[in-house]
């Protein structure tokens, strides 16, 4: 039941055969309602055939005669009859089909009375008349015509089987229609299988960009977390090939040293520390921006006052006693498409520098322009000559030796905002400051909350 | 001063333990979250150094629950992933400050002593009281512009007694922070270390810092000059 073909096909089976069901049980009810009322006119004229041929004795009382225009009611075992009964229930007058046979009971009716009974041998149209002779004395009679029920039922029975011949061959054919129509409505769906496993084993890269408008949001969804995997894997693999490089130095420099017998406690000393802080720079600079995550474009929208609100609560926490004090100021309902983890690592180390190297003031000003997120972050530090500003960009030089860990942010919010598709550039701030500019594809304006 | 340590790395647990009581702080140390928070809430603490990568539960969940529980504690969070994300619930959660391991520990000597000063009021690294002024960030005294020469137990609890100026600090709560809990606690001990800290701050005795009331404990008397 997991398999769409196999719901669709079972969902679409016993629908077919509900409805086949259903129409073969009307019409034949239909036919059969048909039937009897054709019948019952029949038996109608046969009466009027009856009353028709009466004929009244000299005192003007009526007379029915032997033979009569229906030939089917003079033949003998015919499946029609007719017989009349008088005014006190006896037997009047039958038709040459009832000789020799019982005559069946009728109650008699009023004249102007008339009855069609379904008997479970025979179908009875009765009709009560009034016979006025030549005195004026009305004589009531009873008239009956009969038609036996085996024949007419068989005519049924030929029609319902007719019918369900003809159904059956209809639901047939409609269930290889559905089949053919399954097979080709989910033609595409075997398609994408085929071409993950192609996928999966090297052979193709992407799924194909010609599927129809249902999958292709998919499609192209899974070809985004296809390039980002591979993005991420190659910068992973990138960041680790670099980090076991950049560790090997170090390690064997330790490793040498703890080799040797006779080691300047001062010397192992310093060594030790050198070859410490170099490992630790090598892995505080490629970890985090082998860390980033990229975009996937499945991202929810970003609240993006909140985020930068939260971090700057966290940095003037840490800062308090330096007074730091982060203004926000962005358009309502700002929404940022993209990882949220990656925009907080760009915009804590932003903040993190402007925090420490300026003054105490920093100011974050957010826009969107047209669907690209501009963010500017400014302090009241001394700011970045121009002529310095790619080589900070670059290496992460650090400007402050006095605070640990510094440097590293810009370069690294730099590798993250080009992770995310945008660019990282420096200027100055109106207060001589640093300003950093950051552009990020990805931004609407939602509604305010 | 009292600080508690809950780390679960025995190796740096080791090695911050025994850098930390070079310095002169008592140290009280937990492997994990339950004993971390068991000490919390059972010891008169003046720092806690938490990491946030505990095996019970995590460090986030210990200051938390401290803090919902109306704890001002100065916490500062350990944190090796060092991600922003995590950063900043860890300050959300209510630590204080953070640092990335791995980390010197002169920065994490200089980051305890900016969070006990924080907690005590002041803003800047500089407790100065006139002519006696002390540094937290260089740990260091000086006289009248003079260094003075102080063991790391005099050192903390003239720390103590200067960050609490003008309050009367009781024996109990002197004991209870400068020494550990199975140190020799009698008072004498105290008193020998008020009476050498009185020399050395007040060698012809005309300044009179520390002031003794007899039963009560010890109160810092000289006015501030800046800060708070």
């Amino acid at each position: 039941m997991n398999a769409i073909r196999t719901r669709l096909l079972v969902a679409a089976s016993l629908v077919l055969a509900a409805f086949l069901f259903a129409t073969a049980l009307a019409l034949e009810r239909a036919h059969r309602a048909a039937a009897l009322t054709q019948l019952q006119a029949r038996l109608e004229a046969v009466i009027y055939t009856i009353l028709a041929a009466a004929e009244e004795d000299d005192q003007g009382r009526m007379q029915l005669p032997e033979a009569l225009p229906e030939p089917r009611l003079s033949r003998p075992d015919s499946d029609l009859q007719a017989w009349v009964l008088d005014g006190q229930g006896r037997l009047f007058w039958r038709s040459t089909s009832l000789l020799g046979r019982k005559v069946p009971a009728l109650t008699p009716l009023a004249a102007g009375q008339r009855r069609f009974e379904i008997r479970s041998d025979r179908l009875v149209l009765s009709q009560g008349i009034s016979w006025e002779d030549d005195q004026g004395r009305a004589w009531p009679f009873t008239l009956a015509v009969s038609q036996d029920r085996a024949p007419f039922e068989a005519g049924l029975d030929d029609f319902r089987h007719t019918l369900r011949g003809w159904l059956l061959a209809l639901a047939v054919g409609l269930l290889i229609a559905q089949l053919l129509v399954l097979r080709w409505g989910l033609a595409p769906l075997g398609r994408a299988r085929r071409e993950l496993d192609a996928i999966h084993d090297g052979d193709r890269t992407h799924l194909s960009s010609d599927y129809p408008a249902e999958l292709r949001p998919l499609a192209d969804a899974v070809n985004r977390l296809l390039d980002q995997g591979r993005a991420a894997q190659n910068r992973y693999r990138h960041a680790l090939d670099d980090l076991a490089h950049a560790l090997k130095t170090p390690l064997a420099c330790l490793q040498s040293l703890g080799g040797e017998d006779h080691v300047d406690p001062g010397e192992l000393k310093s060594t030790l520390r050198e070859q410490v802080a170099q490992m630790r720079k090598v892995v505080d600079s490629r970890l985090t921006r082998a860390a980033a995550v990229g975009r996937s474009g499945l991202e929810p929208p970003l609240d993006l006052s909140r985020l930068v609100t939260r971090l700057a609560a966290a940095l003037e926490k840490v800062h308090a006693e330096r007074g730091v004090r982060v203004r926000v100021q962005m358009p309502a309902g700002l929404r940022f498409h993209g990882p949220e983890g990656d925009l907080m690592e760009l915009l804590g180390n932003l903040l993190d520098n402007a925090c420490k190297y300026g003054k105490g003031q920093v100011w974050v000003r957010a826009v969107c322009r047209g669907d690209r997120l501009e963010l500017v972050i400014d302090d009241d530090g001394p700011g970045i000559a121009p002529p310095q500003r790619e080589a900070v960009l670059e290496r992460g030089i650090r400007l402050d030796s006095r605070r640990p860990g510094q440097g590293l942010g810009l370069p690294a919010a730099r590798e993250i905002a080009s992770t995310l598709g945008g660019g990282l550039s420096l200027d100055a701030a109106p207060t001589g400051g640093l300003r950093v500019v950051v552009t990020l594809p990805g931004c609407s304006l939602g509604h305010s909350t | 001063m009292r600080l508690l340590l809950v780390e679960d790395d025995q190796a740096l647990r080791t090695t911050l333990v025994r850098r930390l009581k070079e310095k002169g702080w008592v140290v009280e140390e937990a492997p994990d979250g339950t004993e971390g928070l068991y000490l919390a809430r059972e010891l008169p603490l003046d720092l806690a150094i938490v990491d946030l990568g505990l095996p019970d539960f995590s460090g986030l969940e210990l200051i938390r629950r401290l803090r919902a529980e109306g704890s001002k504690l100065p916490i500062l969070i350990l944190t090796a992933r060092g991600r922003w994300q995590e950063k900043v619930e860890g300050l959300e959660a209510g630590a204080d400050d953070y640092l990335v391991k791995p980390f010197e520990f002169e920065e994490l000597a200089a980051r305890l002593n900016a969070l006990l000063r924080r907690s005590g009021g002041w803003a800047s690294p500089r407790l100065d009281y006139g002519p006696l002024v002390l540094d937290t960030a260089a740990q260091a005294v000086t006289l009248e512009g003079r260094p003075v020469d102080l063991t790391a137990y005099e050192y903390r609890l003239l720390e103590y007694l200067m960050l609490h100026g003008g309050e009367v600090v009781s024996k109990t709560d002197l004991t209870e922070h400068l020494y550990a809990q199975d140190d020799d606690r009698d008072s004498n001990v105290l008193e020998v270390l008020v009476s050498r800290l009185r020399r050395k701050l007040d060698p012809d005795g005309s300044l009179k810092p520390i002031e003794t009331l007899r039963g009560r404990g010890y109160r810092f008397v000289l006015p501030r000059r800046d800060g708070a």
